[in-house]
């Protein structure tokens, strides 16, 4: 078969269908090997093929062969032993495909973490030794190097982080029987105990330690210090971008402590729990869990699917279906009661009052912002004021809207000052038989109409109190 | 000396005479809001939990007011264990939106009873005045990312605060101080139920 992919396809397919290299991991990572067997990859390709359609599985099988693998560089080295072809994966795929699988992070251990802090102290060694010379090789070579290893730990330890947290699942899994049988309760627990323990000595106190700043260590400087030492030493060779970015990354490495301090203490609030607290545990994490699944169909690329759909979810507790959705006001448009036609023919009758007297309208005098006179002003409005003498009004709770409705847009010229100038004229002198009633409650007016000329003001704002006009009390009663 | 010109007097006792109407009406503008009526609510100005009258009518009158709903094509559902009422929209629109506010309800209920229970403490202490959601919890489960992304993708665009609101809003649970919430006995009652559905499963 002389048919092969780029490197990109390769990849592509992949990560199209990642199960199959989640599953050499997985194998990868029990047998603590760092090659992946050439007949396990055959076998894993086959089985996982074995469902796809003819086209798909042709080209799977041809991009996962060893040949394709290695000449596009995926896999950097066969290792022939015990008579069995080992395949080296090249390490950036292994950790981008451990990204994408949180149970697939490896666990950091001690041993590990003291392997990093050994590196870094040789760093800071060479560092102090160093010439601090753009021109010097060495010095440039130390300084990428180190580069490398802060950023490897940071991302190392952030990996673990996440991993740690997902913990109660873990422990909702290694409890689950627990709460169902209660006569075998204390063998459990004592099994339980045991595996949590060793979660908790192997991996979390480890980490926690690594991290705290005041770990004091008996064969040399904890990683605060070793990195506060190589801060130091540079910005004393006045790098000073170096310095400022390694103290960054130390406090990135610093913020993980917390994180961390957390799962500790969900690790002790969890071995001090009873059965009933253990069941209770138990349960949230159950439900918990496929409410997580639904979440996490909202991740996929549909751009739709932006909602949690819990239909069958709610259904499936049964808890409080059919519940209302509490009222929002609605704007009704129409009504049909009573009280609504009467109000809209006395409106109609009152449009109509207004209609009939169309001859006598004021013509205001358009006038900009500034700049006019007060001669101008003082005839406008006593046009508005002849105009309002014998305007016809109903009682309303909202004199300002009212009055804002009739004239905008029938009265040419008519501007928000002016409606100002008409309140004024009717909070004092109120038509016969009303009062005007002030309260303290705002509103707000907006114009509708953009003035044409000025387009940069395209919105008016017209802020008011609430005004109610009411009929007097002697009217009210015949 | 009845008045046999009046034939009111002579109709059958109603089952509408021993109610008043202005409690009926209240009641009726609760489940209106959406709300749930529960046995005991807290009063904030005696900070203790007091009793429900409206509780008490639709407890005492339990058969009127089924019939009264189911005539107004709803179902007055009483939940004995957790001392509430809710009144059940018509079931036979099975729509997505008829599931949406019930879901909305779990989901925030869940993620306060999760919360609880991985910080250690039983999930009764939940549904105590004394005890319920503190300053820092609200702040803990405010900062968690996952949680925040579950309730904006349950229509919760303000974060836990406005869930909070949602639930307060509907009887579920009761705010005891500033910052600080507990469950009522409808809102406890879907977690102890969980745990139940969960140890029998």
């Amino acid at each position: 078969m002389s048919k092969r992919f780029s490197t990109l396809d390769t990849t592509r397919l992949l990560f199209d269908h990642p199960k199959i290299l989640f599953r050499l991991i997985e194998r990868m990572d029990r047998n603590e090997a760092r090659y992946v067997r050439e007949s396990d990859l055959v076998a894993e390709v086959m089985d996982y093929t074995r469902t796809l359609s003819k086209a798909d599985r042709d080209r799977v099988r041809l991009a996962l062969t060893t040949d394709n693998l290695f000449r596009s560089g995926l896999v950097i080295d066969i290792i022939k032993a015990e008579g069995e072809r080992r395949l080296i994966l090249q390490d950036a795929l292994i950790n981008l495909m451990r990204a994408c699988n949180a149970s697939l992070y490896q666990e950091l251990t001690d041993a590990r973490l003291r392997g990093h802090l050994v590196t870094l102290r040789d760093v800071r060694n060479r560092l102090e030794l160093s010439s601090f010379s753009e021109a010097d090789p060495n010095f440039t070579e130390l300084r990428d190097d180190l580069n490398e290893r802060v950023s490897q730990l940071i991302g190392l330890l952030r990996q673990n982080v996440l991993r740690m947290q997902t913990i109660s699942a873990q422990f909702a899994e290694l409890s689950g029987d627990a709460s169902r049988a209660p006569d075998k309760y204390l063998e459990f627990r004592q099994n339980l105990l045991e595996q949590i323990v060793t979660l908790y000595e192997r991996h979390i106190k480890p980490t926690l330690v690594f991290l705290n700043p005041d770990t004091r260590l008996p064969d040399g400087s904890n990683l605060f210090e070793t990195l506060e030492a190589m801060v130091r030493l540079l910005e004393h060779h006045g790098d000073h971008s170096l310095a400022d970015q390694l103290f960054r990354s130390s406090l990135s490495l610093n913020a993980l402590y917390k994180p961390i301090q957390a799962v500790a203490q969900e690790v002790e609030h969890f071995l001090r729990k009873t059965r009933r607290g253990m069941v209770q545990y138990n349960a949230m994490e159950h439900f918990y869990t496929k409410l997580r699944e639904l979440k996490g169909e909202t991740e996929t690329l549909s751009l739709r699917r932006k909602w949690l759909e819990g239909g069958n979810f709610a259904r499936s507790t049964g808890f409080l279906i059919g519940l209302r959705a509490q009222q929002r006001p609605k704007h009704h448009a129409f009504g049909n009661s009573s009280s609504y036609y009467r109000l809209l023919f006395s409106e109609l009758d009152l449009r109509l009052a207004d209609l009939r007297r169309k001859a006598e309208v004021p013509v205001l005098q358009e006038v900009a912002g500034s700049g006019r006179h007060a001669r101008v002003d003082v005839q406008r409005i006593n046009q508005l004021y002849q105009w309002l003498e014998a305007l016809e009004l109903r009682p309303t709770t909202d004199l300002v809207r009212e009055l804002h409705g009739r004239l905008d847009g029938f009265i040419p010229g008519y501007r928000f000052p002016d409606l100002l100038a008409a309140l004024n004229r009717l909070v004092n002198t109120p038509p016969e038989g009303f009062q005007v009633i002030t309260t303290n409650r705002f509103r707000t007016l907006e114009s509708e109409l953009a003035p044409a000329e000025s387009a940069e003001i395209s919105n008016e704002q017209f802020v008011y109190r609430k005004r109610r006009l009411e009929l007097t009390a002697e009217n009210h009663h015949d | 000396m009845t008045d046999p010109i009046n034939p009111l007097s002579h109709s059958p006792a109603s089952s509408f005479d021993d109610i008043l109407p202005a409690h009926s009406a209240a009641l009726y503008r609760e489940f209106q809001a959406g709300r749930v009526v529960v046995r005991e609510f807290w009063d904030s100005n005696r900070s203790e939990l007091v009793a429900n009258p409206l509780y008490n009518v639709l407890y005492n009158h339990l058969s009127h007011f089924r019939t009264f709903y189911e005539h107004l094509g709803c179902e007055l559902v009483f939940n004995e264990n957790g001392s509430f009422f809710f009144l059940k929209e018509s079931s036979d629109d099975e729509t997505e939106e008829h599931d949406e506010n019930a879901f909305r309800v779990q989901v925030v209920l869940l993620l306060i009873g999760r919360y609880f229970a991985r910080s250690g403490r039983d999930l009764d202490y939940l549904g105590r005045p004394d005890a319920g959601l503190g300053e820092q919890d609200l702040a803990a489960m405010g900062a968690d990312e996952e949680y925040q992304d579950i309730l904006r993708a349950a229509r919760f665009d303000k974060g836990l605060p406005e869930a909070l609101e949602y639930l307060d809003k509907r009887n579920l649970l009761f705010r005891s101080g500033a910052s600080r919430y507990f469950l009522s006995s409808a809102g406890m009652y879907f977690l102890e139920e969980l745990v139940r559905e969960y140890e029998q499963a």
